[in-house]
């Protein structure tokens, strides 16, 4: 399918053909002449699982925020599928699921209420029967779906952790960005998490865009890593080239970010 | 699954609609409010006058009450009702962060605006409707029976003249409200919190007058929209341009601040 034709039929979203699925060019976002990114380039191919490392306050979730389209690059592109989110942003993020920093919901509305009420802004999900099943399968692939009658205030941090990944499946998105989703799980939790992470990639086909802390997580399930510091992309490549003469993931992060 | 890439207004509508009425804080102050209505209407039976301002008073009868309901009740729509709704629909869940889950998804943000200000028309739209409905209920029931009334503007009228002068007072007053809530939305976006916002709201109604006499409708709704419909002269000759110009700047203001904000919380 050649670029013409996509432009042109506006219900062909996603060009299959293309394995590059995100590509983002060179995005820079300064606030008040503070560069919270700068220059950040790299690619995530379909079916991938993309690691984005970085200590505290390096970028991460300002990168996320941007890829959303919560807020706008000074400069720089982002194009998920081949749409661009600073200019198309609801063309681009169509196929997009997000937990962006903790996921946190409307309180006054139950678990199952939260999901009902965003499914309404999923074109995808135009009837309520369409909803209605939506909401409970991805309650189900969470394993949410015993206490989605239940006030979200109610929920420890782990469960709303799961109901943040079931929103982001609303939509049955090509791309799942998760933004810390570990944070708040137990040891059973994370392992959990990993589970899931990995049966939505090999058994859903998603791409994931996963940032974390948990060293030890990335390794076992990302094929690629991106790696920021300052707002400064440090690296950019397959999770083998970024381990390189290393031990551990870990050992070439520590490196890295003293070096 | 379809492959529709654009969310209805529909499905906009009924998702904010969904997200105002499952709040307690809602519900508790329409609340306050039906628990006003009758008050009121009370308080209309004891007095058996009422006001067009503070230089003019008139007795009140079966036909004319509806109007006088709404002068009585129009200073809690102004600020309790419509600055807490709106501080909470604008504000509340975007300063919580909640609306983030919204704001990922592919729909409009403008039209999101739009949806957030519909929905609370709507349900102001419909206490006022209920507020003329039993203004004029009770009036024809309660209040001395009089075959026919004099309203300002519209001199002496019958039973069906009256309603028309109500329903022509409760549509002004609505518009009035409309703007308000426009006003609820900027302000809001300029607040941090719901807290601030509703405190904002309240100076935007009570300094509008120190701005100009063209704003005084904002705090004394009732008189500027008899002076209005009387045509008494004065600035609020002016109010039907000035609540056009309001509800415009509100509509553009508010659609370019939506869909230009950067969502940092």
């Amino acid at each position: 399918m050649n670029t013409a034709e996509r432009d042109t039929n506006p219900r062909i979203v996603i060009p299959q053909a293309e394995p590059v699925l995100v590509e983002t060019g060179n995005v820079t976002k300064k606030v008040r002449r503070r560069a919270l990114l700068q220059n950040v380039s790299f690619t995530v191919e379909r079916g991938e699982i993309c690691g984005l490392l970085g200590p505290n306050g390096a970028g991460k979730t300002t990168l996320i925020r941007a890829m959303t389209g919560l807020i706008r690059p000074d400069s720089g592109d982002i194009r998920i599928g081949g749409r661009s989110v600073v200019r198309e942003r609801e063309a681009a993020v169509l196929h997009v699921g997000a937990i962006v920093e903790s996921p946190i919901f409307f309180p006054y509305m139950t678990g199952r209420d939260n999901l009902d009420n965003l499914a309404l802004l999923h074109p995808n999900l135009p009837t309520r029967k369409e909803r209605e099943q939506r909401v409970r399968e991805v309650l189900e692939i969470v394993r949410m779906d015993k206490r989605a009658d239940e006030r979200v205030k109610t929920y420890s941090l782990g469960m709303k952790q799961r109901l943040g990944i079931a929103q982001a499946l609303l939509g049955d998105p090509e791309l799942l960005i998760l933004d810390e989703p570990a944070n708040g799980l137990d040891p059973m939790g994370i392992r959990e998490l990993r589970e899931l992470i990995l049966r939505l990639k090999h058994e859903l086909g998603k791409t994931v865009l996963v940032s974390s802390h948990l060293l030890d997580e990335l390794q076992k399930i990302c094929d690629r890593i991106v790696v920021i510091r300052e707002g400064e992309q440090v690296f950019a490549g397959s999770r083998e080239e970024m381990i390189g003469r290393h031990s551990s993931l870990e050992e070439a992060f520590v490196e890295m970010m003293t070096s | 699954m379809n492959n529709k890439q654009t969310v209805g207004i529909g499905n906009l509508i009924r998702s904010e609609a969904q997200r105002v009425f499952k709040r307690g804080r809602t519900w508790a102050v329409i609340a306050v409010y039906l628990i006003f209505v009758p008050l009121e209407c009370l308080f209309l039976t004891m007095m058996n006058t009422s006001f067009y301002d503070p230089d003019h008073s008139v007795p009140l009868n079966s036909l004319n009450t509806a109007p006088f309901l709404l002068r009585e009740l129009s200073i809690l729509m102004n600020f309790v009702v419509i600055p807490m709704l709106a501080a909470d629909s604008f504000n509340g869940d975007v300063s919580s962060g909640a609306l983030r889950l919204a704001l990922i998804r592919p729909v409009s943000r403008v039209k999101m605006f739009l949806a957030k200000w519909a929905v609370l028309g709507a349900a102001v739209g419909a206490m006022t409707l209920f507020t003329w409905a039993a203004g004029t209920v009770f009036g024809r029931i309660f209040m001395p029976a009089a075959a026919e009334t004099t309203l300002m503007g519209a001199g002496t009228v019958g039973g069906l003249g009256a309603i028309g002068f109500g329903l022509g007072f409760y549509g002004m007053a609505f518009c009035i409200f409309l703007a308000l809530i426009g006003v609820g939305g900027i302000v809001s976006r300029l607040a941090p919190n719901p807290v601030l916002a509703y405190i904002g709201m309240l100076a935007v109604i009570v300094g509008g007058i120190y701005v100009s006499d063209g704003m005084a409708f904002l705090l004394s709704v009732s008189d500027s929209i008899f002076h209005f419909l009387g045509h008494t002269g004065g600035s609020d000759a002016y109010l039907g341009w000035i609540l056009c110009a309001l509800l415009a700047g509100c509509v553009i203001m508010g659609a370019w601040s939506w869909g230009r904000r950067e969502w940092m919380q």
